[in-house]
């Protein structure tokens, strides 16, 4: 049997989020900026037309904001975390077998669950709409490559109306798409093929298999098999543990103590720990890194220190133990710090952690309940409603983030107020 | 020096140098053998700094001296030339001759002061340990030394740890290892007391060396121990190794069998088959296997989800509380490899160590720290 | 003020100190030897591991035992160098080294490494050699040698014994030896003359002392430079060490100091101290260093340098 496969992506995700608390910004341009205020990493339409382009910097568009008076927001994570999970809480209901791909993405399978693939695609699009009110577009194909070469073509031709489904015109459709779109094509490799006359879609899926596979490796074979209607890549159900979590985050100015830069790496720490929690890892190694502003336009300098745990662990304070320590290691006084990283590596399941004969173990069911407990009441109340002193409470050097809507969905005391007289 | 030597004798000593000289070192002299003579015997000496060998034989001397040459170009020029005696001589520290009846060969050789000083010299005190002895202590700890990708930083843990002790029944060696995740012991008894004070550490690079020496089965072969080093000595063989300085951690607590209150008796043999079968099973991230020991069976449990599971019942004599306890397997299998008949498994609860041994047969035991679960 | 190091010129104090130190049984296990490039640091960790080691007399190296001797032909198996490979000290030959660091000596009583210069080391360098700098084996000390020591992660500085180089003094009464004039001369940075045999450069500097009595900068300049811009003797780098260290005398006089490099400085009349002179001076010395490996007219370049020297005689 033939497979179906749909790619849910939903429009210019970030402006979306914004609007959905926002009616007023149904037809004003709208641009959402990059941590610390820099660039803009997401435009709705409106935007796309002025030319506005993906990661301009804000201050060299000024001008253009004034002039249209494009609503500026600063990202505002936390809300479209929750808004992706609302997304794919709903997709979930449509079919047994699906991919969360990003956070804006979502393949399904659709084998089995309808007859009308096109049909049950709107209804989709529909529901989604109305209960979480984010708009999406879905493509439709017999390859995980294909659909999403059907999405781009909904998005980008009003006719289909944010539903298409690639099968009956592939080829067709295939040749009026640039190598470079193609989902598995990098930039580079686009350069190359064209230098072979490889310049649409068509183009590639036509390509001989060994030719293909010489130059663009087995990855690349997968893709042109994919482009030819036979699935290659089955949907990934359950993502596999990330093998490192990594949290790092520019500061909002320039820090200069070894307090502060220990504060903001124990709340990093306390973040990339969470994350470990959630997918049920320890780590048994952890690395800190420590990024100077550059000097006179040169490089920015970088400072590395990591150890070894002795018993892998996900318990925050035992950490943030581990990154202070790090940081005090590689600390010197003097320059301005720009960025502090922590990455957590050596990941295993936190429910198979080797023991050690000379340490014992600092995660004792008492620290585990406590670790839970701290999930528990985040998850309920909002990420960072309790947590350490140690990460500091004014946090003075966090990032800038001057334009960010409230947090709509997910802290108690943002929550959008209706007045009913 | 000068001196006149069959080439087969002469052939055969720096074969058996060639492997402890050092090319790559920042010491260019480590690739040379030191060539001595005292008496009428020739000394062939070579060390990687690691390990330092020296081989000696009768031969010839007609003057007695020293240099250092390079190993390798000595051999592969004496390994061509044709049977027969072999004329060696070397004019003040610069160049060596070496003739036999048709060559005429010049070799430049290099100041023997400069040779790192290795002294051989077998101590008074020294103890002598039979091959038979030392060979298997060595195997059964040997393991779990950590490897050196671990870059384990507490460095008296990258040795074996080797002791004597003398009690009422009598005196025992003993060695010791731990990678700090478990740990190895083998005891066995010797026939007169030593001396060693605090012991000495062994360090992984020259425990593999003894045991490979020990795989020669030279003739009169034997271990030779004294309080701050170790020789294996065999006719006209003799090498060292450089030891490791420091305390090893205290390790005795963990193999008091008084502290383990549970114990299940199950046949090695047995496990270890059942073991294989779940390593195939299990992948490198999640290496877990869980142990269910009850009274009379013990229940063996492995899932990967990836792969499939093993769900495994095999008899065992159980005493204690029933205990659920997960390992590493490949932990557990590498001391079974050892064990005849019944192993003796030892545990203090779920989260405790774990203890392993063969009953009464000889005085190895292996503790094994779990997962948590 | 002597002292039994006789390869040592100079650093009288730091001798003392690390002569105790090797007869002593309590023994830092982590020095840092801080001071100007040339200045002779890392001849004092040599001499150090044979005071810690001589066979026949411990604290002042006899020469001739089995071990000072293998240390001058620099193959003792227990004195370990790390040195940069390309622009680094990589983190494979600190992670080499340490791998070993349990090891007992070999023959010597200490085992020694020498890490040098220390602040060439990368993060990753750095970062593995921080643990065993904690706690070496007994048996086993570092030397960390830099003359950039501000480079160096406080952590790492703060668990050394710090011993600061400064430029060696010289006294008139050395003078015989003719280590004290090239002492003096190269602003006491004996290693700083490296490449350039001792009576050129007392030659060199005699020349360059008679533009305070009048010679023609020009003159002077043409001839070390009679091709313009080529320098096949190298004379410019030897050139700019001896102004530099008159230079210095100038400063120190100026401000009623007598400690000079260059002793005939006290016969010759200044004009009273001109910073901005100073400054321009410095600043052309400074130009030069940099340029000189470029295709400049060094005739024109020393012969500016020269005149702006000049102007500080009262003459």
């Amino acid at each position: 049997m033939n497979k179906i496969f749909a790619l849910v992506d939903c429009n210019n995700f970030y402006v979306s989020c914004e609007r959905v608390f926002n009616p007023s910004l149904a037809e004003r341009p709208v641009v959402v900026l990059s941590n610390n205020d820099g660039c803009i990493i997401a435009r709705s339409n409106e935007a796309k037309n002025l030319g506005i382009r993906m990661g301009h910097p804000l201050f060299q568009c000024r001008d253009l904001v004034e002039r249209h008076r494009i609503a500026v927001f600063s990202s505002n994570f936390s809300l479209y975390g929750d808004m992706s999970h609302r997304v794919m809480d709903t997709l979930a209901r449509f079919t047994p077998e699906m991919e969360v791909y990003s956070i804006d993405e979502a393949f399904l399978s659709l084998e089995g669950v309808c007859s009308d693939p096109e049909d049950y695609a709107r209804r989709i699009s529909r529901t989604v709409k109305q209960w979480v009110g984010i708009p999406v577009a879905i493509g439709i194909g017999p390859s995980k490559t294909l659909a999403k070469a059907a999405a781009r073509a909904a998005k980008k031709h009003p006719a289909h109306d944010g539903v298409f489904d690639i099968t009956s015109c592939r080829e067709e459709t295939l040749s009026g798409i640039e190598v470079d779109d193609i989902w598995g094509v990098g930039r580079r490799y686009a350069r190359f093929l064209r230098g072979h006359g490889i310049v649409s879609a068509l183009d590639l899926a036509r390509a001989p298999d060994a030719w293909v596979k010489k130059h663009l490796t087995i990855e690349g074979l997968r893709t042109v098999m994919e482009l030819r209607g036979i699935s290659c890549m089955p949907i990934d159900s359950a993502p596999a543990p990330k093998k490192a979590i990594m949290c790092s985050r520019s500061f909002g100015r320039k820090v200069y103590s070894l307090e502060e830069l220990q504060e903001a790496a124990s709340a990093y720490t306390s973040k990339a720990a969470e994350k470990l929690r959630r997918q049920g890892s320890a780590a048994s190694f952890i690395q800190v890194l420590l990024i100077e502003f550059p000097f006179n336009h040169g490089f920015p300098k970088c400072a590395v220190s990591s150890l070894k745990i002795p018993v892998a662990t996900a318990y925050t304070p035992e950490l943030s133990g581990y990154a202070k320590t790090l940081i005090e290691r590689i600390y010197r006084p003097g320059p301005a710090y720009r960025k502090v990283g922590v990455l957590l590596s050596g990941i295993v399941p936190r429910g198979q952690v080797q023991m050690n004969l000379f340490h014992p173990s600092r995660e004792g069911p008492k620290e585990l309940a406590l670790m839970n407990t701290l999930d528990r009441i985040n998850t309920r109340w909002g990420s960072g409603t309790i947590g350490y002193a140690s990460s500091g409470f004014s946090r003075p050097w966090w990032m800038r983030q001057e334009k960010r809507s409230a947090r709509f969905t997910t802290s108690w005391a943002e929550l959008p107020l209706v007045k009913a007289s | 020096m000068k001196y006149t030597i069959p080439k087969d004798t002469l052939q055969g000593m720096l074969a058996k140098v060639q492997g402890f000289t050092e090319r790559k070192s920042t010491l260019p002299i480590l690739s040379h053998v030191l060539m001595e003579t005292s008496d009428d015997k020739l000394r062939l000496k070579a060390t990687d700094l690691h390990t330092s060998i020296q081989v000696i034989s009768s031969c010839e001397i007609k003057e007695q001296g020293a240099c250092a040459i390079s190993a390798k170009s000595l051999y592969d020029v004496v390994r061509e030339l044709p049977d027969g005696k072999i004329d060696i001589w070397v004019e003040d520290h610069t160049r060596a001759h070496i003739h036999t009846e048709n060559n005429y060969i010049k070799m430049n050789v290099m100041d023997p002061e400069e040779y790192p000083v290795i002294d051989f010299s077998l101590a008074q005190e020294g103890f002598h340990v039979p091959v038979h002895i030392m060979k298997p202590m060595v195997e059964r700890t040997m393991f779990s030394v950590p490897s050196q990708a671990e870059g384990e930083t507490k460095y008296t843990l990258n040795g074996a740890l080797l002791t004597a002790t003398q009690e009422k029944k009598g005196s025992y060696l003993e060695m010791v290892t731990t990678d700090s995740r478990r740990l190895s012991v083998a005891r066995y008894e010797i026939d007169q007391p030593v001396e060693m004070g605090e012991g000495i550490i062994i360090p992984r690079k020259g425990l593999q060396e003894i045991r490979r020496l020990m795989d020669n089965r030279e003739e009169n072969a034997s271990i030779l121990l004294t309080r701050e080093s170790i020789f294996f000595v065999s006719e006209d063989t003799r090498a060292t190794v450089r030891l490791i300085e420091g305390k090893f951690p205290d390790y005795r607590s963990v193999v008091n069998l008084e502290t383990y209150p549970t114990c299940t008796r199950v046949n090695a043999h047995e496990l270890l088959s059942v073991l294989k079968v779940c390593v195939a099973m299990v992948s490198d991230i999640s290496n877990c296997v869980r142990f269910s020991f009850k009274k009379d069976r013990t229940l063996i449990f492995a899932n990967n989800p990836d792969q499939g599971e093993v769900d495994t019942e095999i008899a065992a004599d159980h005493n204690g509380e029933d205990i659920d306890i997960n390992f590493n397997p490949r932990y557990v299998m590498e001391c079974l490899v050892y064990i005849d008949g019944e192993a003796h498994i030892y545990l203090k609860g779920p989260q405790g160590p774990c203890m392993i041994t063969d009953g009464e047969k000889t005085d190895c035991k292996w503790v094994i720290m779990p997962m948590r679960v | 003020m002597h002292h039994m190091w006789k390869n040592i010129i100079g650093h009288t104090a730091q001798v003392d100190q690390l002569r105790g130190y090797s007869v002593s049984e309590k023994l830092p296990h982590a020095f840092l030897f801080a001071g100007m490039l040339g200045v002779g640091k890392s001849l004092v960790a040599r001499e150090f591991f044979k005071a810690l080691n001589c066979l026949n007399s411990r604290g002042d190296p006899c020469d001739a035992c089995r071990c000072c001797v293998k240390v001058n032909a620099k193959t003792h198996p227990d004195l370990v160098e790390i040195i940069p490979s390309a622009a680094w000290i990589k983190v494979e030959s600190i992670r080499d080294t340490l791998a070993e660091i349990g090891l007992k000596p070999f023959e010597a009583r200490m085992k020694c490494i020498v890490i040098e210069p220390a602040e060439q080391m990368n993060k990753a360098s750095a970062n593995a050699l921080l643990k065993s700098l904690e706690e070496p084996p007994h048996h086993t000390i570092f030397i960390l040698v830099s003359h950039k020591p501000h480079l160096l992660l406080p952590t790492i500085i703060s668990r050394c014994q710090v011993l600061r180089f400064t430029p060696v003094k010289a006294s008139i009464d050395e003078d015989a030896s003719g280590d004290a004039a090239l002492t003096r001369i190269t602003s006491g940075i004996p290693g700083g003359i490296a490449g350039v045999d001792r009576e050129s450069f007392l030659a060199v500097r005699t020349e360059v002392l008679a533009i305070f009595s009048g010679i023609d900068a020009a003159d002077l300049s043409g001839r070390y430079f009679p091709k313009d811009t080529a320098d096949p003797k190298g004379m410019a780098p030897v050139l700019l060490t001896v102004v530099e260290a008159i230079l210095r005398d100038i400063l120190v006089i100026g401000h009623g100091g007598n400690t000079l490099l260059n002793e005939e400085l006290k016969d010759i009349s200044l004009k009273p101290l001109s910073y901005p002179d100073v400054e321009e001076t410095a600043r052309c010395i400074r130009e030069l260093r940099r340029g000189a490996m470029e295709n400049i007219n060094l005739r024109v370049a020393f012969t500016e340098l020269f005149i702006l020297l000049s102007q500080f005689s009262a003459r």
